[in-house]
């Protein structure tokens, strides 16, 4: 039995929610204003340096990213498999995916040196088909684009257009996050980057993640709006974010394995599993907090079906993933790279030494200001389009 | 309905295969240009003769900042370097080995990875084998820096007044720069900052495609040789007495 | 309804007419402006690269084509900025006056924050 939901607006006169637009805003501008100061004053108000180029920004960026590919499945599900109960998360899910996505963007280019000269990107004598990034500059637009047509389609109830533009934007998502991760894997100058299996890890942690976040948002938008939701769908996304979390696993073990078998690889596993704080993202992070302790939580009979047992698995395995990203950008640039194999190197530029960094107070605003744009868009639309359906109001087919 | 789906799932097949093979094949031109690139007259080269180089105050740091204005903050963690020189020592246990000093600086490669991965084509090849960064496309995205496996690159991270050199720009903020074989003096029919004023004539510049040349000499008899081979880069920059 | 329409419609208005609005009112749009007077080069230097009109047209786009040339091959002819300043000595009797006035801003050398030597009256 087919139904056809109805979708409201939120009402959003509460003095709380003009609070929290307040304090979103308040956050949004900080972005803005740091990341100003920053362009003018230049980088050195980061923590960054010239062994450690990609660092805290785009460690957000590279979450997002991910995040933004999960949200986007679970909508799709009623497009292009037909599963009618999803039709209610459809609209919703659409929208996160392309904040996400936007907010991704935003910290990248907030990040650059010369945020001034981004459309360079696209001017046709300057397309680089051998860079990834300058594909990429592609590729994410393109999917932005496809994600808010699709979007209108269902806004509009167009479901044949929906379908259409939903795979569509479904295989670009599959570009987006492999693209992602090459971004990483090519790097032909850091030895801890240099593997073909982190497109698809990506990808792979990228649904997981994103089906995690997607949960815990709509079961707090649904709670928050006083709406209930059918414990259906978290059963069914429970099964889907266990087999995905093994799958994560699997893969971070056949990467760091291959990598701790080969010796030119093995001074960076070494560095990565040797002590100090990627250890403890890894083994504590990605695969305690954000793998084992959730695999528990989802498949032991007395917590899998209890709602607030899969939303901590859900966060844990979020928080997991962050610690994966970080462990993707950063370690590979923190140990310095063997300009001369076999000599013991030191100059006034570090040559030789393991750097370090932590991101400064501008890295923050803009990281934690950022996270307060996806935030605030996202209220600002529960608002403005008629995202959440109507309790109880759908038509029998 | 469910023939639809199947068409439409055809469809974005096709589109991703598709997607992949475009760039795929521009990879193959791209390599291709780069082929002829190299038999072109001029490829510009340099020789590092060590057993020369005492590492003296680091003499040659200090004349390449000068000429092309490379700003020193004093503050380690984002002094921009062209050039420097690094102190090097066999790793040996237990055995005392003798310091050397090796002035380290764009290896200007055939086969680039800094401009493999650029964005907007701002890093690029010249015709005469002198890798170079246009700073007025450059956006500073430090993808670059991260590709580049002799760290040669270094962002401009903060304004800079250091203007010794009238002739030269100063530096850009917010941008990626590096090592240009001083590209303006080598325009001029000049050698490079750095080989000219070398206290101990440790470094020489010259076309090693020129048989006749002192470093086409050098490079066919004596042996040198080139840092991280195993990437197959093809630098331009050869060690002697390595 | 219908009010607040207008009335947002008339501050739109204004907004987007504001810098007009804050010209005419101090004047300055009212009075005919005279175009700068320049110095202009010892003539007995010779004749500049190009036509005079036609260097004060396009002296920008030589100036870009030659930047073009110059970094990406390695073509260092005469349309440089140094070539310029061998003739053209100051800038702020030159340059700078023409520029004020068309209110476009030379990015290149402007005196704080361009990139390029530029001779001033200062030398």
């Amino acid at each position: 039995m087919a139904r056809k939901y109805y979708f409201a607006r939120i009402e959003g006169k509460t003095p709380k929610y003009y609070w929290t637009v307040g304090i979103l805003g308040a956050l949004v501008l900080g972005w803005l204003v740091a990341s100003y100061i920053r362009f003018v004053e230049g980088m050195y108000l980061t923590g960054m340096s010239h062994s450690v180029p990609w660092a805290g920004c785009k460690v957000l960026f590279v979450l997002f990213v991910g995040l933004s590919a999960g949200s986007f499945i679970l909508s799709a599900l009623a497009a292009i498999f037909k599963q009618k109960e999803y039709k209610v998360l459809s609209r919703v899910g659409g929208y996160v995916a392309i904040l996400f996505m936007l907010g991704a963007l935003a910290i990248l280019l907030t990040d650059e040196g010369r945020p001034d000269r981004v459309l360079l990107l696209f001017v046709p004598g300057n397309i680089n088909p051998r860079s990834m990034l300058s594909l990429n500059a592609f590729i994410y637009t393109s999917y932005i684009t496809c994600g808010i047509l699709y979007l209108w389609a269902q806004l509009r109830e167009k479901e044949k257009v929906a379908t259409a533009l939903g795979i569509v934007a479904t295989v670009l998502a599959v570009g987006v996050h492999s693209g992602t991760g090459f971004l990483f894997s090519i790097a032909n100058g850091r030895e801890a980057f240099f593997t073909p299996i982190t497109p698809i890890a990506f990808v792979v942690a990228a649904l997981s993640s994103g089906t995690g976040i997607a949960m815990i948002i709509l079961y707090t938008t649904f709670k928050l709006t006083k709406r209930t939701i059918d414990m259906k769908f978290f059963i069914q996304l429970r099964r889907i974010l266990t087999g995905l979390i093994f799958f994560v696993i699997y893969l971070m073990t056949i990467e760091h394995l291959t990598h701790l078998y080969v010796p030119e690889h093995q001074e960076a596993e070494f560095y990565i599993f040797g002590g100090g704080f990627f250890t403890w993202a890894f083994w504590g992070g990605l695969i305690g907090i954000g793998g084992l302790i959730p695999i528990i939580l989802l498949l032991n009979p007395a917590t899998r079906d209890k709602m607030k047992w899969i939303l901590t698995a859900s966060a844990l395995h979020v928080f997991g993933v962050l610690c994966e990203r970080m462990i993707i950008v950063l370690p590979g640039q923190f140990l310095p790279q063997p300009i001369m194999p076999g000599y013991e190197i030191g100059s006034a530029f570090r040559d030789g030494v393991i750097t370090n960094y932590l991101p400064s107070v501008a890295e923050w605003t803009q990281i934690v200001g950022v996270i307060a744009l996806v935030a605030l868009l996202y209220i600002l639309g529960l608002r403005m389009l008629p995202l959440l359906p109507v309790e109880g109001k759908y038509i029998k087919e | 309905m469910g023939m639809d789906r199947r068409t439409f799932l055809k469809l974005g097949g096709a589109l991703a295969l598709g997607s992949l093979i475009t760039p795929g094949s521009q990879l193959l031109l791209a390599s291709q240009e780069n082929k002829t690139g190299n038999e072109s007259k001029t490829r510009w080269a340099m020789v590092v003769d060590l057993d020369k180089c005492s590492g003296c105050n680091k003499e040659c740091e200090e004349i390449c900042r000068d000429e092309n204005n490379v700003p020193h903050y004093g503050n380690e963690r984002y002094d921009a370097y062209w050039l420097r020189v690094a102190d090097v020592k066999q790793h040996l246990p237990g055995v005392e080995t003798r310091e050397r000093h090796i002035p380290l600086m764009c290896q200007h490669c055939d086969n680039p990875p800094c401009v493999h991965v650029c964005p907007t084509k701002a890093s690029f090849v010249r015709d005469d084998g002198i890798t170079l960064i246009d700073e007025h496309r450059c956006i500073g995205c430090r993808y670059c820096v991260i590709a580049c496996p002799y760290r040669a690159r270094s962002l401009i991270f903060r304004k800079s007044d250091k203007w010794t050199n009238e002739e030269v720009p100063k530096m850009m903020i917010g941008v990626v720069t590096k090592c240009s074989f001083c590209a303006h003096r080598v325009d001029k029919g000049q050698d490079p900052a750095c080989v000219e004023k070398c206290p101990y004539n440790g470094l020489i510049f010259g076309n090693m495609n020129d048989p006749n040349s002192e470093v086409a000499k050098i490079i066919a008899t004596k042996n040198t040789k080139i840092l991280r081979p195993e990437k197959h880069l093809g630098p331009k920059v050869f060690y002697k007495g390595l | 309804m219908k009010m607040r329409a207008i009335i947002a419609f008339l501050a739109f208005l204004i907004v987007l007419t504001l810098p007009f609005l804050v010209s005419a009112g101090s004047g300055n749009i009212l009075q005919s402006v005279q175009a700068p007077e320049i110095e202009l080069p010892d003539p007995e230097l010779g004749e500049c690269v190009e036509d005079v009109s036609y260097m004060r047209a396009n002296h920008m786009v030589l100036l870009k084509e030659e930047r073009e040339r110059a970094v990406r091959h390695g073509e260092r002819g005469d349309y440089s900025l140094s070539n310029c300043f061998s003739c053209h000595t100051n800038i702020t009797t030159f340059c700078k006056r023409c520029h004020d006035y068309a209110g476009v801003k030379p990015g290149c050398f402007e005196i704080e924050e361009g990139c390029h030597y530029a001779p001033t009256s200062n030398d």
